[in-house]
């Protein structure tokens, strides 16, 4: 990446007790990006996230801001701030209380902190709020003063926990289309812990996976979504079917795998050798119905199980002669097929991949 | 949902529960009004039972005792309290937890006589004399078990984050804790340390035992009038004691709700 | 830590941790100094006072611990140590007595609070929400005002030209004045009002997190309200039952000012025994060894408690 590094993560470990809860992550952040931090409950992101704050220190590793390590400087003397999932605003202060707190300790003259104070009000649309405490506001307006305090300070990184999961889902889209803009207008570096794989692709420059404690993988939306790095991940971005068999043929970039039930089909390879257990990830929409009697290659028999009608497809539900489930989103104008009814799907072997 | 249906069942035990609980209140505020020396029997209406406190230095003494003990003893135990609240909520584990959260528990459960008894064989192998200063002590070993219990049911419930966020603002450890815990946990300070002057201006039986000439305190002093007889100027003084609570407790819910309104109330 | 980058010269990573650990040691100090010198060490001296002689009446009681660590002496000392004061316990019948009436006392009397307390935390519980709160703190006010106070009240109404018997003797109710004063019921009604918040509290805070819906649930499967209220309403309260009981009993038990005014000289209590023992007596090893068997009654109702409350927290966290 062109872009400078402004943080980097070396071979991060965190253990609570006996539990390893970060385990050896290395990951380079670049400056003004917007890096989600995905992963289900308990993967470790948001100890890692806490770990970058300083709330939580390393057992192992280090974590360096513009090239100098982070590491056993407090919280209150790193130049990131933090916006927390449950907002953790001040109770007993007013809206410009709460977002003034930093800012009385930012070595800013008293002017210099009203007009920051006046310019954060503004940009979060808090005008007339000012006087209102954190329970006289709406949910939105709470994410917006937690947003504004931890922006206050211009922090070389904004740390976000989870910055959507309070607000219900209709607030939740139109906020984070405010929240990319106001990312793209401030420049700043963000970096967001969610488990939301919606959010992530819809929000982030690059996402960073992670499981039980490591980094899966991280890249782009588009690269986690086309070549996902394992099966986990396949499974965690975006809906996959996971098609287990055998590889019997290795080629540059194709390989050809064998299921159980003796059919062969081909795929996107990157790793394996001919003998591994893999699986073969194809997404639902790259699936089609093709005529049963036409013979071609990536073949594969199925039954219908149930289909659904979603308006710009039909979702069909289907199941293998190895009695594995399968997903197809059909497009618009494909006959819908019956319960019951025995299917061949079809796919490009450019549009399947090889995962282990 | 939770539309109520209060039976008739249920309104009358409301009724009764509460007139039981305020009528021999009520009846020692009334009868401390009564001109007859016969405190059970009225006969007509009178403050001279209240005119004759003031003269009365034995009772105008132990009440100084017993202020200056209930405020002192309830200070100290407000922070001592605070600070094993925090211990033990914040601490995480440490060495002798179990040790410590029994000790606190203690005093609340120990029949006071025991309490009284075992303080006062301390004072005496230490050889301390007894008087206004073992008094105190006694209510602080007292006071801060009830001011933890408290302090730490606000400090359960307190959103850890909020302290995070100040540091992340750019507070030190210190300025965090007194510029948001505190300020957040001050309904339950203030509520613990309420409790701890009351229990202390309450007290009779370790006061007995820690007391030593000279430090006679309120309640030593009524219950030795008491135990003679009901007079005027015990419910006076009686009356005088619940005036000067109920007052108390109806500053600090007004004090509290106006602070609530403006801040609290998720 | 194996095979880490780790440059050195990074002394500092672990101070942050460790000076917070330190923090919180400092934390702990004063009220662990605290309780250890004025709860810990006065129940050990009582524990140690109860193996003394009782035949001197005033200090120094022996044995004397000796100030070395010389083996010889605390052997010498050890085995001066005397059960004497035990023996006495148990030979007079007076003190049986005294623990007897303490405990039934408390039972009764634990009894009556917990169902006319059950009567009156349901009714708070399921007022509207608006009054509750209300309700609540006119429920628990009294229990601010000074015990002395309301103890007080009794004598009062209680005695023989007190109000109850001035009111029963104008309604015609009784012809000559009712004896109550200085009996054991009247310990039972002073116990019962200077104990009944108590029990409400605990009551109120189980009954008030009850889902109205189950009791609709319940009704809707059939049952009547008196079995709604045996099959729903009670065993979903058991916690604040069992947690309002021992909060009455415990501190009943060692009860002192109650039985002092309102009892008779036959009321017996260990707390009033013991405080004669002390202050009439001067027998203060004899004392400290009622206070023994009064720690040794009440140590598994108090366990119980502590694990009660250890669930309740638990459940709320």
């Amino acid at each position: 990446m062109d872009s400078k590094t402004i943080i980097r993560i070396q071979t991060v470990t965190k253990r609570f007790g006996p539990a390893v809860a970060v385990r050896n992550v290395s990951l380079d952040l670049a400056e003004g990006e917007f890096f989600c931090l995905l992963g289900p409950s308990g993967c470790g992101k948001s100890t890692l996230m806490r770990m970058i704050a300083g709330f939580e220190e390393p057992d192992e590793g280090r974590i360096e801001l513009d090239g100098a390590d982070l590491v056993g400087t407090p919280p209150e003397r790193r130049p990131l701030n933090m916006m927390f999932q449950s907002y953790a605003l001040f109770p007993h202060m007013t809206v410009s209380g709460n977002i003034a707190y930093g800012l009385r300790r930012g070595g800013l003259d008293k002017a210099e902190q009203a007009a920051r104070l006046a310019e954060m009000i503004r940009i979060a649309r808090l005008d007339g709020f000012e006087t209102r405490y954190p329970a006289q506001l709406s949910g939105g307006q709470r994410q917006r003063v937690a947003l504004a305090r931890a922006l206050a300070r211009r922090p070389r990184v904004l740390l976000l926990d989870e910055p959507l999961g309070a607000l219900d889902r209709s607030l939740r889209e139109s906020t984070q289309a405010e929240l990319k803009e106001l990312q793209a207008r401030l420049g700043t570096t963000f970096v967001m812990v969610t488990h939301d794989q919606d959010e992530a692709m819809s929000l982030a420059d690059r996402i960073g996976i992670m499981q039980a404690g490591s980094l899966i993988q991280a890249g782009s939306p588009r690269e986690v979504y086309e070549r996902p790095a394992s099966r986990f991940v396949a499974g965690f971005i975006g809906a996959a079917n996971l098609i287990e068999g055998t590889i019997i043929r290795r080629e540059p970039v194709f390989a050809r795998i064998a299921l159980a039930d003796g059919t062969e089909i081909e795929a996107r390879a990157e790793t394996g050798e001919p003998g591994d257990a893999v699986a073969v990830m194809v997404r639902p929409e790259h699936l089609s119905l093709a005529a049963g009697d036409v013979p071609g290659p990536n073949r594969l028999a199925a039954t219908v199980t149930a289909t659904a009608f979603l308006g710009d497809g039909v979702s069909i539900r289907a199941r293998l002669a190895s009695g594995q489930d399968i997903r197809v989103l059909a497009h618009g104008g494909a006959p819908e097929p019956l319960r019951g009814e025995a299917i061949t799907l079809a796919f490009a072997a450019d549009a399947a991949r090889v995962v282990t | 949902m939770s539309a109520a249906r209060l039976s008739p069942l249920n309104v009358t035990a409301l009724a009764l529960g509460l007139a039981f609980l305020y009528g021999p209140i009520l009846l020692v505020v009334v009868f401390s009004f009564n001109a007859s020396r016969l405190a059970t029997v009225w006969a007509g209406f009178s403050t001279g039972a209240y005119r004759g406190l003031l003269d009365n230095a034995a009772l105008m003494s132990a009440l100084w005792t017993s202020l200056r003990i209930a405020l002192v003893s309830a200070c100290v135990a407000t922070v001592l309290g605070t600070l094993a609240a925090l211990a033990l909520v914040r601490g995480g584990r440490f060495l002798g937890r179990g040790m410590f959260t029994g000790l606190l528990y203690v005093p609340l459960v120990l029949p006071e006589v025991v309490t009284g008894l075992s303080l006062l064989l301390l004072f005496v192998a230490l050889d301390l004399g007894r008087g206004t200063v073992t008094v105190a002590i006694a209510h602080v070993t007292l006071a801060m078990s009830f001011v933890t219990l408290v302090v730490q049911a606000r400090l359960i419930g307190f959103d850890r984050s909020l302290e995070e966020a100040a540091r992340d603002l750019g507070a030190s450890p210190l300025q965090a804790f007194f510029g948001v815990t505190l300020p957040i946990i001050a309904p339950a300070v203030g509520a613990g340390f309420l409790l701890a002057f009351t229990l202390s201006l309450d007290d009779l039986v370790l006061a007995s035992f820690a007391s030593g000439p000279g430090s006679t305190t309120l309640p030593m002093y009524v219950f030795g009038q008491a135990r003679r007889g009901v007079t005027p100027e015990i419910n006076a003084v009686s009356s005088l004691l619940i005036a000067a609570v109920a007052l108390t407790l109806v500053t600090v819910t007004l004090l509290m709700k106006r602070r609530a309104g403006a801040s609290l109330a998720r | 830590m194996s095979g880490v980058v780790h440059p050195p010269g990074e002394g500092g990573k672990r101070r942050a941790p460790s000076k917070r650990r330190w923090g919180s040691r400092l934390v702990l100090l004063a009220p662990a100094l605290w309780l250890a010198l004025f709860v810990l060490v006065p129940l050990l001296i009582v524990v140690r006072m109860s193996v003394s002689e009782s035949v001197r009446a005033r200090p120094p009681y022996r044995p004397q611990l000796p100030a070395s660590l010389d083996p010889e002496l605390w052997r010498e000392a050890l085995g001066e140590l005397t059960l004497d004061n035990y023996r006495d316990l148990a030979a007079s019948s007076l003190y049986g007595e005294a623990l007897l009436t303490s405990l039934g006392l408390a039972f009764v009397a634990t009894a009556i609070i917990l169902v006319s307390g059950y009567g009156i935390a349901l009714a708070v519980a399921r007022a509207p929400q608006n009054w509750r709160m209300i309700l609540l703190a006119a429920v628990v006010l009294p229990f601010w005002t000074s015990f002395l106070v309301r103890v007080y009240a009794w004598i009062g109404i209680l005695k023989s030209d007190g109000w109850l018997n001035q009111a029963f003797l104008a309604l015609g109710l009784i012809s000559a004045p009712l004896a109550i004063l200085n009996t054991n019921a009247a310990v039972v009604i002073g116990l019962v009002y200077a104990y009944l918040p108590f029990m409400i509290l605990p009551l109120h805070a189980s009954l008030e997190k009850q889902d109205p819906a189950l009791l609709e649930a319940a009704a809707d499967l059939g049952a009547s309200p008196l079995r709604r209220f045996w099959t729903v309403t009670v065993p979903l309260s058991l916690p604040g039952i069992v947690a309002g009981s021992l909060l009455c009993f415990i501190p009943m038990v060692g009860e002192f000012v109650v039985p002092e005014l309102l009892g008779g000289t036959e009321t017996l209590m260990l707390g009033r025994v013991l405080w004669s023992e002390f202050f009439s007596n001067a027998n203060w090893p004899l004392a400290s060894a009622i206070a023994v068997v009064l720690l040794a009654i009440l140590i598994l109702p108090i366990v119980a408690l502590r694990e009660s409350e250890r669930r309740r927290q638990e459940a709320a966290s």
